[in-house]
């Protein structure tokens, strides 16, 4: 088995240097001007040029995609154009609030999205059934970002009831520093004992959570249940009952254990989807996290940041996919 | 009354063509300790009615519309199904299964799956005991080394191994009725024998009812006192084992024991014909590796060593159990692999040297019909692209003049013209198998492979397709080589035929002769362990102990000494060189090396 | 071309046979319907809504009102109509998403395909290019592209079709693994048939399937990723109606003139709840244990 993972692990660096490549490619090769966005619009050509030459614009190919991979090795995804900070050192910053998001919508899915895919099954074509296909294929139609905003405005505007954005309320931060343990606002809040902090935090959370998790959930619910009406109907279902098994040992015990790869891959996919819908939803609900970083990133088409994030972003990619494909080994069918 | 009894079952299913009746029983009884049988064709209808006794059956496509079923005087269909759980399954009724592998759960070992029914079935039981109790059961069905067995996943044993598994499993319910719904369907021929004589002796000990569903009237001789031919959803005969056999009074029971009866021997072959393809000292290994045994770059050896010549309008039968390389010796042969060594000579011209420089002589020549009727023919295409296929390849022909060339393939094999802009679902699976027969001889091949022709279509259409091969062979001379496992087939259809085991030719010559008498220790086994109709009861058939060894490590010496009851010191040491025993009757047995046209003793 | 008529035939009854199970599913004939309804309001949009002018011009002067008898969704910042543009922009959504699509199914399938078919150092290749692909999260990877070809949505269906054919590649590298030792493969490599034409008119065909089934549940996903890009400014840009585009310039009133957001949100929702609907009745239709193929 840990062969099987070192041979994993290996590829997947393998791939993460293909991921990286194409992102030089797309950084360095396509745009037509680095230098002009680096020192703005209104340069003389002698700035520029400065600016090409200080870039290292001006080497050959291959010992800029060099230069790139040291850079990456020891950790510097460049420099951001605007703040002109280290773009490393602000995707730090921003992380742990969306670590806190998708963690949330991850923990939502399995331990919502599967019991509801498994009595989806075990009931089928009966009303739970018909519901639960309803809502998963809903949710997974939902445009995420209308979503938050459709919250905002039911929750917000016309209830009252919850905060339009932001972790904390302004009022929390005057007689109190927000903590930093672990940098997961919520946990934080538990672990030093700040509970009026943390049901502050948590009525913030409450919408962006829900958000984000609707798309996981209904994904996961809608693969466990095919997932298992297909092992339902496999002959070592029936041979089981013939012997008498009790029907909750063969659902729970004999069906599920066989659908486990399955399941760790669709949760593995749809967290790629959820991180993404994170990045979207965050600057609708002011949440200090990478979503919003790359939204202004975006907007001012600053690359160092955005290459940086995506560079963040297919890393989480590949580490979950390993992930998956660790508890698909688990299966003793799968020859290592 | 009867121990068990069926009155008046009415079982139907919906499909989206409509429903159709499955089963229908007016009357079937069981007494105590009995054998029962059902003969009846693969479909739907007998394994329905295993499943329906359990109430197993998927009620939704699955209707089952009045009946009653009776086990000591209990009506099963009126209870629910958490009472058939609680009492019925497994603890009075235990079912052994067709297929081992996809009734085994594939993420458990064998023992937790049987330290899981025990405890099911004695409450109060405790690990230790259910763990021991489970390997003592292993031992009864005869399993080597059942400690280790315990830890094993189902993927990791043999199909003979996985059969007697689930018999295993079926005892610990500790049922005294068992249903068994075609236990030896997917093994090889002598392990086969062996798990029925393990059936019959535990039948015997525990005095257990059995109700053994079988397509084949010859096993069910073997193993049955009653049977019952199911057809149509009707039982239209009934009544002991013998009598049924010796005077089958309705077409269909004639038909089936026809089937299984041995019969004329093939057209002879006039003398000095050309040798049509000449096969010498062929090998063919594979390199693979083992992820199990965590080994490498392990030679598989799937054909070792094999020469043999056919002439003209001969066809030669190959027999022989799973993994004794027929299908790759065809395979190579046909160069769709190549060889590791040796020579394959068609008509003269070395085949492997011409297929390097594009030969499509070769390939215009020898076509293959394979066993599938199913997958063998493109779902996608329409029967007039699929039988034209060889025609576009080698000739180039308009659009009419192709059809016309279909249309006449298509009537040579009985299919009607209008099949060719139909889709191969439309027809059925014998229909399909003449519509392959046709497209194999688009190009006009001098020789065709049969790939197992007959072994998955009904009976009925057995006979047709059998009858139709021997007629195309008269017409155009076709050379045949044949692949079967069904000895009934080979023997109607062959001229010569070969025993192979382990990639080697054990046993060549002509069919009459082998099958008369056949010298080899293996062929002697192999002949004995097939149930035959004519001698009806179980201790007829002869077993053979041991399993196959595997093409990756095979012994040393004859790849057969490790099972022979006649091996000596010698044969662990060397190959035996071809001795021959009669008039073109070739053996590979040290034992007769020595005793070269003198009776050997047994 | 004297036997055209017969040849079509019986593939034409396929189809028929399709649509008849089709029907038959409750929820996939809804589907059907607002499908038929979208691209109905698509293509005669010019006639059906009642500001076809909004396109273009601007009538501050009527700027944010609410939904009235006059306008049913209300107006958006700059007077324009907002029922108008919603059905305008079913235009752009629907056929980005088939040209996006069918690019990358183009590209998608032949590769997975010979990657299937001939294994090796071939599908090695390939499927390490994929997997590099794979590796990036949809979006991402669209937004990337789209921030350096310059926003448009011309460079956002280039960045989607980029983003998307790795899957179809992978999924048809599977399928095609598996018809690779079907018989009548075999058979085909028995009577000499050359393997351009195997791959191409056996395997591929055969493959086709789960495909059909992938690429109608995407042309939602991608009408949801335009959406999105032009949400982050990136897509479609002034004055072209676009959903993503009117919910974006929208949020600077919302929540107080709400129906900016959320009229264009629910015509989002309905259309890929209507695609995803088809794909999963296409499934249900395809799958082969329903079916006596």
């Amino acid at each position: 088995m840990t062969k099987y993972i070192f041979k994993r692990l290996l590829s997947s660096v393998l791939v993460l240097l293909g991921v990286v490549t194409i992102t030089f490619f797309i950084s360095h090769v396509i745009p037509s001007n680095p230098a002009s966005k680096w020192v703005g619009t209104r340069a003389t050509q002698e700035q520029l040029d400065a600016a090409a030459e200080e870039l290292g614009l001006n080497d050959p190919l291959p010992v800029q995609y060099a230069h790139y991979l040291g850079d990456l090795l020891r950790g510097d995804l460049g420099i951001n154009y605007s703040t002109k900070q280290p773009v490393a050192k602000e995707l730090a910053k921003y992380v742990p609030a969306t670590v806190e998001l998708v963690l949330l919508a991850f923990v939502l899915a399995i331990v919502i999205g599967i019991p509801l895919g498994i009595y989806s099954a075990k009931k089928k074509d009966r009303l739970l059934d018909h519901t639960v296909r309803f809502f998963s294929i809903g949710a997974v139609s939902l445009p995420t970002f209308w979503v938050a905003l459709f919250l905002q405005l039911i929750f917000y505007k016309t209830l009252s009831l919850l905060p339009i954005g932001g972790q904390l309320s302004a009022t929390a931060t005057i007689f109190d520093t927000q903590p930093h343990v672990t940098g997961l606002l919520l946990l934080d809040c538990l672990l030093t004992g700040k509970f009026d902090m943390f049901l502050d935090a948590l009525q913030h959370i409450i919408l962006p959570c829900i958000t984000v998790s609707l798309y996981p959930i209904g994904l996961v619910a809608r693969m466990t249940r095919s997932a298992l009406l297909e092992i339902l109907g496999e002959d070592y279902i029936t041979a089981g009952r013939s012997y008498g098994v009790s029907e909750f040992k063969v659902l729970w015990s004999y069906a599920l254990k066989n659908s486990l790869g399955a399941t760790a891959t669709d949760v593995a996919l749809s967290m790629g989807y959820t991180l993404t819908n994170t990045f979207l939803v965050e600057s609708i609900f002011s949440w200090p996290g990478i979503g919003s970083y790359i939204s202004s990133a975006v907007t001012t088409l600053n690359f160092p940041a955005i290459m940086g994030v995506t560079i963040f972003g297919a890393c989480c990619y590949i580490i979950l996919n390993l992930i998956a494909d660790v508890i698909i080994a688990l299966d003793p069918r799968v020859r290592l | 009354m009867a121990y068990f009894e069926i009155n008046g079952l009415v079982v139907k299913h919906k499909s989206y063509e409509g429903v159709k009746t499955v089963l229908d029983i007016d009357h079937l009884e069981i007494q105590k300790g009995a054998t029962y049988g059902i003969v009846g064709e693969s479909g739907q209808g007998k394994t329905v009615l295993a499943l329906t006794i359990l109430k197993l059956l998927q009620t939704p496509p699955g209707i089952i519309e009045r009946g009653e079923i009776l086990l000591d005087g209990e009506n099963l269909l009126r209870k629910s199904v958490k009472e058939m759980q609680r009492s019925v399954r497994g603890g009075k009724i235990a079912m052994i299964f067709q297929d081992p592998m996809s009734c085994l759960n594939p993420v458990f070992t064998v023992g937790s799956t049987m330290i899981d029914v025990l405890r099911r079935h004695n409450r109060g039981m405790n690990k230790k005991t259910a763990q021991d109790q489970a390997v003592h059961l292993l031992e009864e069905v005869k399993l080597a080394d059942a400690e280790s067995v315990m830890a094993k996943y189902p993927h990791q044993l043999s199909g003979g191994q996985r059969q007697r598994v689930i018999i295993a499993l079926a005892l610990c319910c500790g049922a005294e009725f068992m249903i068994a719904d075609e236990p030896t369907r997917n093994l090889d021929v002598t392990i086969q024998a062996s798990v029925l004589k393990l059936l019959k002796d535990l039948q015997r000990r525990r005095n257990i009812t059995v109700l053994f569903i079988a397509n084949n009237l010859s096993l069910i001789s073997a193993f049955c006192d009653r049977v019952a031919i199911l057809h149509n959803s009707k039982i239209i005969e009934e009544g002991p084992v013998e009598e049924v056999v010796r005077n089958p009074r309705e077409d269909y029971t004639k038909l089936l024991v026809d089937s299984v009866s041995t019969k004329a021997t093939a057209q002879p072959v006039p003398a000095d014909q050309p040798v049509l393809l000449k096969v010498e000292h062929l090998k063919k290994y594979f390199r693979i590796n083992d992820d199990i045994k965590k080994q490498k770059n392990l030679t598989l050896k799937a054909v070792d060593d094999v020469s043999f010549q056919l002439h003209q309008g001969e066809v030669l039968g190959i027999v022989g159990e799973s993994g004794c390389g027929k299908s790759t010796l065809v395979n190579t042969i046909l160069n769709l692999f190549e060889p590791t060594d040796g020579k394959v000579f068609f008509e003269g011209v070395d085949v492997f040297e011409a297929g390097k420089n594009r030969g499509n002589a070769f390939k215009k020549n020898v076509q293959i019909v394979f066993q599938d009727p199913y997958w063998s023919l493109n779902p996608r295409w329409l029967i007039k692209d699929i039988v034209s296929e060889p025609l576009d390849v080698y000739e180039k022909l308009g659009e009419n003049q192709r059809l016309a060339r279909v249309r006449e393939l298509l009537a040579m094999v009985g299919i009607d013209e209008d099949a060719c802009f139909k889709y191969p679902h439309e027809f059925s699976g014998g229909q399909r198998q003449r519509i392959a027969i046709a497209r194999s001889l688009a190009s006009n091949p001098k020789l065709v492979v049969l790939d197992e022709p007959t072994s998955s279509i009904d009976v009925f259409s057995q006979a047709q397709i059998l009858e139709l091969i021997k007629d195309l062979r008269r017409r155009f001379n076709l050379t045949n080589i044949l692949i079967s496992h069904d000895l009934g087939v080979v023997h109607e259809l062959s001229n010569q035929i070969a025993v192979m085991y382990l990639g080697h030719i054990v046993e060549f010559g002509p069919a009459e002769e082998v099958f008369r008498h056949p010298r080899h220790p293996y062929t002697q086994a192999l002949f004995d362990s097939i149930p035959s109709i004519h001698a009806v009861g179980i201790d007829s058939l002869k077993t053979l102990e041991g399993q196959i060894p595997s093409p990756i490590n095979p012994p040393s010496g004859c790849p057969f000494h490790t099972r022979c009851a006649q091996a000596c010191q010698a044969c662990a040491q060397r190959v035996p060189a071809h001795t021959q025993v009669g008039e073109g009757h070739v053996v590979s047995c040290l034992l007769l090396e020595d005793h070269t046209g003198m009776e050997e003793t047994t | 071309m004297e036997h055209f008529l017969e040849n079509w035939r019986p593939k034409w009854n396929s189809f028929k046979e399709s649509m008849y199970l089709l029907a038959k599913n409750k929820l996939s004939l809804l589907a059907f319907a607002i499908i038929i309804l979208l691209v109905a309001g698509a293509v005669f949009a010019p006639v059906l809504v009642p500001y076809p002018e909004d396109m273009y011009s601007t009538h501050i002067e009527n700027k944010l009102q609410p939904p009235s008898s006059d306008h049913i969704m209300g107006t958006d910042e700059l007077g324009r109509d907002v029922f108008s543009r919603v059905v305008y922009a079913t235009r752009v959504s629907i056929s980005t998403a088939i040209v996006a699509v069918g690019v990358a199914l183009i590209i998608g399938i032949p590769l997975g395909a010979i990657a299937g078919a001939f294994g090796g150092w071939i599908d090695n290749i390939i499927m390490r290019i994929t997997d590099v692909f794979l590796s990036f999260p949809p979006l991402l990877l669209a937004i990337a592209l789209v921030a350096l070809l310059g926003s448009g949505l011309s460079n956002a269906i280039i960045a989607i079709v980029v983003s998307w054919w790795p899957w179809y590649t992978r999924l048809v590298r599977g399928q095609a693994i598996s018809i690779k030792e079907r018989k009548f493969v075999q058979a085909a490599e028995t009577i000499g048939t050359s393997k351009a034409k195997i791959i191409f008119r056996h395997i591929i065909p055969n493959c086709i399937s789960p495909v059909i089934v992938q690429a109608s549940m995407d042309i939602g996903g991608v009408i949801m990723t335009v959406a999105s890009l032009s949400f982050l400014s990136l897509g479609a840009q002034q004055p072209t109606p676009e959903w993503g585009l009117m919910i974006s310039t929208g949020r600077a009133f919302f929540p107080d003139k709400w129906w900016c957001c959320i009229f264009p949100g629910i015509a989002i929702f309905l259309t890929v709840l209507s695609f995803n609907l088809l794909g999963d009745a296409i499934r249900e239709i395809l799958d082969p244990k329903t079916r006596k193929r």
